[in-house]
């Protein structure tokens, strides 16, 4: 009776509730939609803001296709695209699989106490600032460090030549690793801890019975159960391949590694917002918007096609 | 028979072993998570250059009595205390309204309002396209440019909605016959009704209002005056020791302490809220994934 309403019973029925809606989409409009406008500075020309208020600048401005040609023959870009793909590719290798090893050796604790204890400090760091959490590192891996201190009282390490870890660029993915898994693998492991613990306990007592070991019940019973989440994970991660962190890699960049380790993000603040360089700067974060909106649309779709639950 | 014996007793062996190893991986890991932490706790009360383990070396309070006594930290603390309270209570605010018709199943034109929040979530204009639109509207360099592009979180919309559907429609229809507006439908049978989900989202909220120095750094280009916490102290951290705001030597020597010392205090806050965060986070995440 109620899916055919027309839209006047809808209105008439629900149209008082449409005043709830206007602050967020107020807001919406205002902060979301509106600024997309701006997005045809990268179809423009140089945008004179010295001379001109800014409106008018980029009302005055030529349009023009420069931008984009000069993506394609600038260095930088190539350099940057593949650090983004690089962190991102790298972080998915590592930082994918560590948290579905972790939440099963995690569900196994079956003392109440160690469980709970093990898990608020697991927690923690998800919590933190990335300008905290780099601020924390920075200190840790400086050159008198606890780190280099560790290394040089075991043998690792001369005391004349203490290693500068984040002012060297070879370290650099290392510690983009590290101190990654260290913020999220805690956090990352909650969906699967959630999927593990919502298991059937019976089949584990059946398989107890049949004289299975730990190691057998977690190949044979706890992974194929579930491998339908990992799997919906997976795909939503590599949705997220043109996203390596901002927020983590601007905190670790540093006069001695921006060269050779900037990313996708991190060009188009320092081009666009402290070179001023507005034009071009929005051209590089509109191919990267578009190209990440494709990959998560067909993400989304593949999702859908697999678990019948897309993210939206 | 021996046989069986064998094997049972091998896998109770085995599952010794398995169990020892986790044990051991498992704590080696939360070892992991907690010693940088210490680690920064005890360099906050050292004396300069020291190698510092996990324990205060050359134990002193010159870090802590220094970043107490400076007007811009202060200054940056109640920066971010004010757009962490602030934005909290609007985001919630806002949202709660909104997901509200949005959960009616018959709500007109819903989807198509959905799709507009949607858009959103996975496309934006950007941080220059930003940048001079709120430049425009005159929002570069003041407190609002912190809060106000915050506010509409649409995650925290998905999520909040989906916990109106799940609520029977008798109890607002009985209301609705007594005469109830729906301004007090929302406000005295609804929100009630949801408290678990408006604090897991207001709890997310607290700590990406608290931990965010993005909008600063984008939007804040010359007004320093109101870094909050984080970019705050990003800043001290980037700073190098020949800055001219190390002009004291003896503060200069101490740089790495003193940044210790506003990092500790700087977390203070989360620790504080930390055992409320374990209680609402995980049933709020475990709720998004089934969401998911």
């Amino acid at each position: 009776m109620k899916s055919d309403m027309t839209i006047k019973e809808k209105m008439k029925r629900y149209g008082s509730l449409m005043p709830f809606l206007i602050p967020c989409v107020a807001l919406a409009l205002l902060f979301s939609y509106i600024p997309m406008v701006g997005i045809l500075m990268a179809f423009k020309g140089k945008i004179n803001l010295f001379l001109y208020e800014p409106f008018e600048a980029f009302v005055k401005a030529p349009w023009s296709m420069e931008n984009f040609a000069k993506i394609f023959e600038n260095e930088d870009f190539m350099k940057i695209l593949g650090n983004t793909l690089l962190i991102s590719v790298l972080k998915i290798a590592v930082l994918f699989p560590i948290p579905i090893i972790f939440a099963l050796l995690f569900a196994e604790i079956k003392n109440p106490t160690a469980s709970k204890l093990m898990q608020s400090v697991m927690y923690l760091p998800y919590f933190l600032s990335w300008a905290v959490a780099t601020g924390i590192f920075m200190n840790m891996f400086s050159s008198y460090g606890m780190v280099n201190t560790i290394c040089i009282k075991l043998g690792l390490m001369s005391k004349d030549s203490p290693v500068l870890w984040y002012q060297n660029p070879s370290k650099f993915l290392f510690l983009m690793l590290f101190t990654g898994g260290w913020k999220d693998i805690g956090w990352s492991m909650i969906v699967y801890v959630s999927a593990i613990l919502s298991i059937d306990s019976t089949y584990y007592e059946a398989a107890r019975l049949d004289g299975a070991g730990k190691m057998q019940q977690i190949f044979l019973i706890t992974l194929p159960l579930i491998k339908g989440t990992i799997v919906t994970m997976f795909i939503l991660r590599i949705c997220y391949i043109l996203d390596a962190g901002f927020d983590q890699i601007f905190t670790m960049l540093n006069n001695s590694t921006r060269d050779k380790w900037e990313i996708i993000g991190t060009y188009v603040y320092r081009v666009g917002l402290q070179q001023s360089d507005y034009g071009f700067s929005t051209a590089v974060g509109l191919l990267n918007s578009v190209a990440a909106l494709v990959i998560i649309i067909a993400g989304n779709f593949i999702v859908k096609k697999f678990s019948g639950k897309g993210i939206w | 028979m021996a046989k069986i014996r064998v094997d049972k007793k091998n896998k109770i062996k085995e599952n010794r072993v398995f169990m020892t190893v986790d044990y051991i991986i498992m704590t080696l890991f939360s070892l992991i998570c907690i010693i940088p932490l210490i680690n920064i706790l005890a360099l906050s009360f050292s004396s300069p250059n020291m190698s510092v383990m996990l324990l205060p070396k050359g134990f002193e309070f010159y870090s802590y009595a220094h970043v107490l006594q400076s007007v811009e930290f202060y200054r940056s603390f109640g920066v971010s205390l004010l757009i962490t309270v602030v934005g909290t209570i609007g985001s919630v605010l806002v949202l709660a309204l909104a997901s509200y018709p949005l959960s009616k199943e018959h709500f007109p034109f819903r989807r198509g309002f959905m799709l507009f929040f949607i858009i959103i979530m996975l496309f934006s204009g950007g941080i220059v396209p930003n940048f001079i639109w709120y430049k425009i509207i005159g929002m570069i360099d003041s407190v609002a440019v912190l809060i106000l592009p915050n506010i509409v979180s649409v995650f925290n919309l998905i999520l909040i909605k989906s916990y109106f559907e799940g609520l029977p429609e008798s109890v607002e229809e009985a209301a609705k016959i007594d005469g109830a507006g729906n301004v007090r439908i929302l406000f005295s049978i609804v929100l009630p009704m949801c408290v678990p989900i408006l604090i897991t989202v207001g709890l997310f909220t607290v700590v990406a209002f608290w931990n965010n120095y993005q909008s600063a750094l984008y939007y804040l280009p010359t007004n320093t005056k109101l870094y909050p916490l984080a970019m705050y102290i990003l800043n001290f951290t980037q700073s190098s020791a020949v800055d001219s705001i190390f002009a004291d030597p003896n503060r200069a020597a101490h740089k790495s302490n003193i940044e210790a010392a506003m990092i500790v205090i700087s977390i203070i806050p989360i620790v504080a809220a930390y055992p409320f965060f374990l209680k609402y986070f995980t049933s709020g995440i475990t709720l998004g994934a089934v969401k998911a």
